[in-house]
């Protein structure tokens, strides 16, 4: 097919930064283009579009691609001047969208996992947000605010319900989409109208929460809820507003029942008081007429016309007739008035009842949460931890039975079945692991208070942003960073942050602001802690290291800035000249990166002057099991974490040169600067042809053992204090065999 | 590394623009409201901004407006839903290059920012 498709575009797309030579692009992509540009102004990217910018093009396009694809391509710019007409060989085009739109409705597809994940958190976050929006609101139908809440809330369910859908049909979601829909239709009304909502309708919202609920169950659970009773709701959810429309016309009456039962409960002491007197003033006679018109009126919209029929013989009789006549009158009013308010509360207490002991049964059937003593987890962890040694001991043992017992027909049978208690460890081990995780937000909601006190003591204005609070951690590292994140904080707010005086000075807001950020990398968790405030002085941080005999002028000369700044994460280093009384003397940021290196974390610093600080925690998602390379130097076995290995490999001795009294080696075209552990450790090594080198992740330095023997997941016991050892050991682990191996952090 | 700013109230939508993304190459930060990607987008450059509309704080052609404000070369794409035909209007008024109608799976998005993004 061939088709011509012109390009009139102006001003209205440069405005949206839209880059119309990418269309082309696009086109070409689709088949065989000819391209005539006709006239080509299109602004620089600072420039401010004007009319005078245009791009009128005509392209020729010949493909097999149907006409839709085209359009869809071209969607966001058809209204501003393109046009598509087909040149020729328009038919075959039918049967191709057929087969297009058969693809589309084949689209059911699983849904991926995270998503579903994160829905369904979601989803019970909304829910139950939802159901205290609609507690408050049913306290104050009128309130514009509540209603916008809680229309967002149902916008949201509506919207994430909907990609859910877009996968595969499936009937409790689909529930949930036609309520939140709804729902979100008259909340809008009511909230755009201004007329808020009646408590009948609140009311019904509030039971409707509860319907979504169940159906939020039962798709978890996989079963198919019955939502016959859901469609009645919500026909009168959509009623009642229409209703309450019209009578929001009338003279600003409350206009609801519950308006009615507090008016008449508010007269009729009245009225019993006036008629007792005997006989009435002036004022107390204009009462009375105001009172009956209010009732008259409430009657009449509620459709009560039997009572709506004696205020009106009573309006017509006052005055008119024996002021005790009408006393009697008005008597049997107030009678029936007192009557209609006892029933109505009688059923309202009775709702409530019903409501009470479904709210338990719903506690009971949702309550997707099992607390959990920490100790029984922390038990649980330890025996899965034992457990995987014994697995890493089972893989010895078939190597055992083949080499030493000789029972090759057992080592094979036990070697093909192994991997299936493997797999089953994993699993138990990833279970476990995730129950003891817990989002950081536990952690981050302290601090918005900590940022005001501090700025409050140290008279700065500081706005916190918090973002990712979601991210999950183990509870024992949430518990260890709170105190470096406490002191991050604080040394942003003391140090980093200027005064209200120096910031206008600089043109910056007043108000300085931090951000916590907090997101899944890997199998790390990364916590950025940035401020915008001055950053911190490189040429100081120089001066300091040179002081403290860190680094020599000329080593810092050949150090980049960025990795001068990372000096202050080093032991007894402080950079403000007068420490205050909130840092305290010589405490830095030195506490942070050694308690956080403590557990397998580290700590990195941009900084950029004026501009602020940016401090980068990388921790690792649990502290429990780690994994270990298995490294032989000489007769002994070391265990190094494998998550600060980036690479391992074997050379011949031979390529180890030396460069200036050090031993190092040409790796990737740079030079690898070489530490034997053999030698640190006074082993001998009887490593002689060929010898392995454990790099870290930046590939920067690499350290030599004999070999690797493997790699396995293991618990790393940290060594009691008392016990004094070299600050190259940070645990021991005991392998499958029961011996005892110690754990190098020799790449840190 | 190209770098995205994804807006919405929602956490499920968030992961899906970082879903849908992140195996494009992109780096996603994430903001719920206006007013925070509004923050965001005055201290980083972004290629792209993908904006839902109806959100607490600071909705989405609010933050729109003040972003184009200052920045006239990011793309931005709208988040709609099909009921908001009349905002998707007035989004392109305010400078949205274009938009993606809720829901969408992330292959749908991924196609739409390759259109607008080079």
């Amino acid at each position: 097919m061939k088709y011509l498709i012109k390009f009139r575009l102006g001003k209205s797309v440069f405005e949206r930064a839209i880059d119309p030579r990418f269309y082309l692009e696009d086109l070409r992509e689709l088949g065989n283009t000819e391209v005539e540009i006709i006239k080509e102004k299109i602004p620089e990217p600072e420039e401010e579009p004007t009319d005078e910018h245009v791009f009128h093009a005509d392209v020729i396009l010949e493909t097999d691609r149907p006409k839709e694809e085209i359009l869809e391509l071209l969607e966001f710019i058809l209204e501003d001047g393109v046009e598509v007409e087909e040149l020729e060989g328009g038919e075959q085009s039918k049967e191709q969208e057929e087969t297009r739109e058969e693809e589309k409705k084949q689209g059911a597809s699983e849904v991926p996992e995270s998503l579903l994940e994160n829905y369904k958190l979601e989803t019970e976050e909304i829910l139950s947000r939802l159901s205290s929006s609609l507690e408050e609101l049913a306290q104050a139908p009128g309130s514009l605010e509540l209603i916008n809440e809680v229309f967002r809330s149902f916008h949201t369910l509506k919207g994430n319900t909907g990609l859910i859908l877009s996968y595969g049909e499936e009937p409790n979601l689909k529930a949930i989409f036609e309520i939140t829909h709804k729902a979100e239709s008259v909340l809008q009304k009511a909230r755009d109208g201004g007329i808020g909502l009646s408590s009948r309708q609140v009311e019904i919202l509030q039971e409707l929460v509860d319907r979504l609920d169940d159906l939020f169950l039962a798709f978890s659970e996989g079963r198919e809820e019955d939502v016959e009773d859901v469609y009645e709701l919500l026909e009168e959810l959509g009623q009642s507003s229409e209703k309450s429309k019209d009578m929001g016309k009338g003279e600003g009456l409350p206009s609801d029942l519950s308006a009615l039962l507090n008016v008449a409960s508010q007269y009729i002491p009245l009225f019993r008081e006036l008629c007792s007197k005997g006989e009435i003033s002036e004022e107390e006679a204009d009462f009375f007429r105001r009172a009956l018109i209010t009732l008259y009126k409430l009657t009449k919209e509620l459709g009560f016309d039997q009572l709506n029929e004696k205020i009106k013989n009573l309006q017509n009789a006052f005055g008119n007739i024996d002021f005790k006549e009408f006393c009697e009158h008005l008597e049997e009013l107030a009678n029936d008035l007192q009557k209609l308010v006892e029933s109505k509360r009688e059923k309202k207490e009775e709702k409530k009842e019903d409501k009470k002991s479904f709210d338990t049964a719903k506690y009971i059937s949702k309550s997707n949460y099992l607390r959990v003593e920490e100790n029984l987890v922390k038990e649980l962890m330890d025996i899965v931890g034992e457990l995987s040694v014994f697995k890493e001991w089972m893989y010895l043992f078939v190597d055992k039975l083949q080499k030493t017992y000789s029972v090759p027909e057992a080592s094979k049978e036990l070697k093909d079945n192994i991997h299936r208690f493997r797999s089953l460890m994993e699993g138990l081990q990833r279970t476990v692991l995730e129950m003891r995780m817990i989002p950081l937000s536990t952690l981050f909601e302290r601090f918005p208070k900590l940022v005001r006190d501090l700025s409050r003591v140290l008279n700065k204005k500081v706005k916190l942003n918090i973002e990712g609070g979601e991210t999950k951690l183990d509870k024992v590292i949430v518990e260890r960073i709170a105190e470096p994140m406490i002191h991050l904080i604080r040394n942003s707010i003391d140090h980093g942050i200027e005064t209200l005086e120096e910031r206008e000075k600089l043109g910056k807001p007043p108000e300085g602001s931090i951000t916590i950020k907090a997101y899944q990398e890997g199998g790390s968790v990364v916590i950025e802690v940035a401020d915008d405030g001055r950053g911190i002085d490189v040429d100081k941080v120089k001066k300091k290291a040179i002081e403290k005999g860190l680094h020599t002028q000329e080593e810092l000369e050949n150090m980049s800035e960025e990795e001068i700044v990372q000096l202050i994460f080093h032991p007894g280093f402080s950079t403000k000249d007068q420490a205050t009384e909130l840092s305290g003397r010589g405490v830095g940021m030195d506490v942070v990166a050694s308690t956080l290196r403590e557990f397998g974390g580290e700590v990195f610093v941009e900084t950029k002057k004026m501009a602020g600080t940016t401090v980068k925690m990388v921790l690792p998602l649990t502290l429990a099991i780690r994994k270990i390379l298995l490294v032989r130097i000489g007769d002994v076995i070391f265990g190094v974490p494998a998550e600060s290995v980036g690479e391992v490999f074997k050379i011949t001795r031979d390529k180890v040169k030396t460069l200036k009294g050090l031993r190092v080696v040409y790796h990737r075209d740079r030079v690898l600067e070489l530490e034997f552990l053999s030698e640190k450790l006074g082993i001998n090594s009887t490593a002689n042809g060929s010898i392995t080198l454990l790099i870290d992740n930046e590939l920067t330095q690499g350290i030599v053992v004999d070999e690797v023997i493997s790699t396995i997941d293991a618990v790393v016991k940290p060594i009691p204090d008392v016990i004094p050892t070299s600050d190259d050991i940070s645990g021991v682990t005991i392998l499958g065999d029961g011996s005892i191996v110690y754990v190098l952090e020799v790449l840190k | 590394m190209k770098k995205a700013l994804a807006v919405d109230d929602s956490a499920t939508m968030r992961n899906l623009v970082k879903m849908a993304l992140e195996p494009e190459g992109f780096s996603v930060d994430t903001a719920e409201n206006g007013q925070q990607a509004l923050e965001l987008a005055r201290r980083n450059t972004y290629n792209i901004v993908i904006s839902d509309i109806n959100m607490p704080v600071m909705n989405g052609l609010e933050f729109l407006r003040e972003f184009r404000n200052f920045n006239r070369t990011t793309p931005v794409l709208m988040l709609t839903t099909e009921t908001e035909a009349a905002k998707k209007e007035q989004a392109k008024k305010l400078g949205a290059t274009g938009w993606i109608v809720k829901p969408f799976r992330p292959e749908d998005l991924v196609k739409v920012v390759k259109r607008v993004v080079r």
